[in-house]
């Protein structure tokens, strides 16, 4: 695509500084595109760096993170500048629906007060007005409107999930970062909720980052999506050709694992487990658990490559079937 | 007020009820269990004879069975009487009435300096976490919480005594002189107690509202408030002080409940006439009635300030009626 993506992360590093002093490099070099009306799906398993990613990109991971990388906005960089440059752009241009979003309203203040907050503060509406939104907000996501007067925990967990993303909605975004939005929710609901993602997707142009656990939601809601694995992005394609025609040992040990009933665990259904960020990793991280290890896998590190139309992945595996078929 | 609402006053003041009667019935079961009478007390004189202590005994209410004591003592209670003070004789409400008043100014300064200090020193602390102002505010606070009252007062006696008066409540030797000039007396006689009752009471204070608020910090909803593009200063006052409130609210009324129990420790070091130093004396001679008087205003004033408390964060927190 030639156009200037809506939202573009380059080269995202994470390093957390631990109480002992070590360094924990959680997102090593992190790079992806976005367009308007696009759902990009983040996937991988726990631990591996999606939500660290998601508030990096936002400026608000705590003062222990190190930052490095690019974020841009319709081309302009917004982490640079600081706290005071990224404030305008946050719930304005970018808003979120954090892991755990029900625990995303004060308790003391009613959900409605909460929801109309952002849009005084960036001048979106006011007053009747600002409140009417919200509840026609509320209602989007299957909310009674007047549900607004009431206080957090006179809501169901799924309510407050479900005003939480209202609440995202607040300022009419151009980018939605989602983290497990639907995680916990009956499955009535969570295809309800992906469903409105989607559609607003559409109809508004918002694009998503939406993080999941959740391959099927993967499949259902996005075109694109991500696989991350210790850190870094092992893949990135089309959600047809991650099925189809996957250039990982990850991704397809990811895709074919077999659904257990939670629908949850699934990720963690590959034997093993990921290598520690807070030490330099040398060689492949997946080596460990690949099925398909070659000698040079222990030595050097596997780079992102293209592999077909707007597909990437990091696997030694690809240059020598490259080299073989030259 | 919604139904839930009022169930939970209500339920709030027959608690508080029923802690005064428990309470009261302690009390006066707890006296009367300590070894020793006032009457082998007051009698110890070479040659007392059975007579005379018999009728000691009598005068002071303490010949008649445990029970009927018991019931006299919930009676005369209910009628505002405290009994008779063994020592000097006087109607233990009076006694205390002016105890109080002389401790309520001095403990009162000394808990609002505390209040206002502590609480400023643990946001300052928690919202510096980790960095050096936060070390040098905690480290300072668990200092002044752990060090012995009476080594604290020693120490303000030693460093501050030659500037300001550290014995009782006014110059004996200054006659006459004006209300003003006499109230300033109070005053500066009050200067150096009641900063030790502020030392010895801050250090708590700051480390409450300091863990009340990192607790706070680590929420969902600040960093939602923070994604959400609202400036520092508001998050904290709007968010992070707010939700704090709960546990410094009752901290404050229970601290305030306290004054009227006096500083004894304090009371004792600087001989402000107290009513720490009174049941002080009162301990020393077993005097019952005084004792009893004084954990009983101790009492009414703590369990008064609790159901406050509790009334409070109902406005505070929509979730406590739940
Ligand atoms: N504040 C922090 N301090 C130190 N390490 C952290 C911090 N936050 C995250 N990490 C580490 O960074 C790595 C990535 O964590 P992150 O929460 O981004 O994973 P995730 O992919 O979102 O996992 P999950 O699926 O469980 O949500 C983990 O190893 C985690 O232990
Ligand atoms: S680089 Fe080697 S170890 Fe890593 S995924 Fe490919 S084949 Fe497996
Ligand atoms: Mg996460």
């Amino acid at each position: 695509m030639i156009s200037v993506p809506l939202f573009s992360v380059r080269d995202l590093h994470v390093w957390f500084e631990l109480p002992d002093g070590r360094e924990l490099h959680a997102v090593q070099g992190v790079s992806f595109d976005l367009h308007a009306g696009e759902v990009l799906g983040l996937v991988g398993e726990s631990g591996c760096g999606k939500t660290t990613t998601i508030l990096a990109t936002m400026g608000l991971l705590p003062s222990s993170a190190q930052v490095a990388g690019e974020i841009r906005i319709n081309g302009v960089e917004i982490l640079h500048g600081g706290e005071s440059s990224v404030r305008p752009h946050r719930w304005r241009d970018i808003a979120m629906v954090f892991q755990g979003a029900m625990n995303c309203f004060s308790p003391v203040r009613t959900v409605g007060s909460q929801i109309v907050e952002p849009m005084k503060l960036h001048g979106i509406a006011k007053g009747a007005d600002a409140r009417r939104r919200a509840g026609e907000l509320l209602e989007m996501v299957g909310i009674p409107a007047a549900s607004a007067e009431r206080f957090p925990h006179e809501f169901s967990g799924g309510m407050r999930q479900r005003a939480a993303i209202a609440m995202a909605l607040a300022c009419e975004p151009k980018i939605l970062l989602a983290d497990e939005p639907t995680t916990g929710l009956d499955v009535m609901v969570q295809a309800q909720i992906l469903e409105l993602l989607g559609s607003l997707a559409d109809k508004l142009g918002l694009a998503v980052v939406l993080v999941t656990h959740d391959l099927p939601v993967v499949a259902e809601a996005c075109s694109r999506a991500a696989v991350m694995y210790a850190g870094r992005i092992a893949e990135l394609g089309s959600v047809d050709d991650l099925y189809h025609d996957s250039h990982h040992p990850y991704t397809r040990l990811l895709f074919a694992a077999t659904p257990d009933l939670l629908g949850e665990d699934r990720v963690a259904s590959i034997p093993g487990a990921p290598p520690r960020l807070d030490r330099e990793i040398v060689g492949c991280p997946f080596r460990d658990r690949c099925d398909s290890a070659i000698e040079v896998c222990a030595s050097e590190e596997p780079l992102l490559h293209l592999v077909g139309s707007a597909h990437v992945a990091a696997c030694h595996l690809n240059d020598l079937i490259e080299s073989v078929t030259k | 007020m919604n139904t839930r609402t009022l169930d939970y006053v209500l339920k709030r003041i027959g608690f508080s009820i029923m802690t005064v009667f428990v309470v009261l019935t302690f009390n006066f079961v707890l006296f009367r269990a300590l070894p020793g009478s006032a009457v082998t007390d007051l009698s110890r004189v070479p040659n007392s004879t059975p007579a005379l202590r018999e009728a000691l005994a009598r005068q002071f209410g303490l010949a008649d069975s445990k029970w009927q004591q018991y019931f006299i003592y919930l009676k005369q209670l209910l009628h505002g009487n405290l009994g008779v003070s063994y020592i000097n004789g006087l109607p233990v409400w009076h006694n205390l009435t002016t105890d109080l008043s002389n401790t309520i100014p001095m403990v009162g300064l000394g808990t609002l300096l505390a209040i206002v200090f502590g609480i400023w020193s643990g946001v300052t602390s928690a919202w510096r976490w980790h960095r050096p102002a936060d070390y040098l505010l905690t480290n300072t606070a668990i200092a002044f919480y752990s060090f012995p009252t009476q080594w604290l007062g020693l120490m303000l006696v030693m460093i501050f005594g030659r500037y300001l008066p550290t014995t009782g409540m006014n110059d004996p030797f200054a006659v006459g002189g004006s209300a003003w000039s006499h109230a300033l007396d109070t005053f500066k006689h009050m200067i150096l107690p009641a900063v030790a009752v502020a030392l010895t009471l801050y250090g708590q204070y700051t480390l409450v509202v300091r863990s009340a608020i990192l607790e706070v910090l680590g929420e969902d909803f600040v960093l939602t408030a923070r994604a959400k593009g609202i400036p520092a200063r508001t998050i904290l006052r709007r968010y992070v002080l707010r939700n704090a409130l709960l546990p410094i609210v009752t901290l404050i009324a229970l601290s305030i409940g306290y004054v009227v129990g006096g500083a004894l420790l304090v009371e004792t070091v600087f001989t402000w006439p107290g009513i720490g130093l009174a049941v002080y004396q009162s301990v020393l001679s077993r005097d019952y009635p005084m004792l009893q008087g004084a954990f009983l205003i101790l009492t009414l004033s703590v369990v008064m300030l609790n159901l406050v408390a509790d009334l409070l964060s109902l406005k505070l927190d929509p979730r406590v009626a739940e």
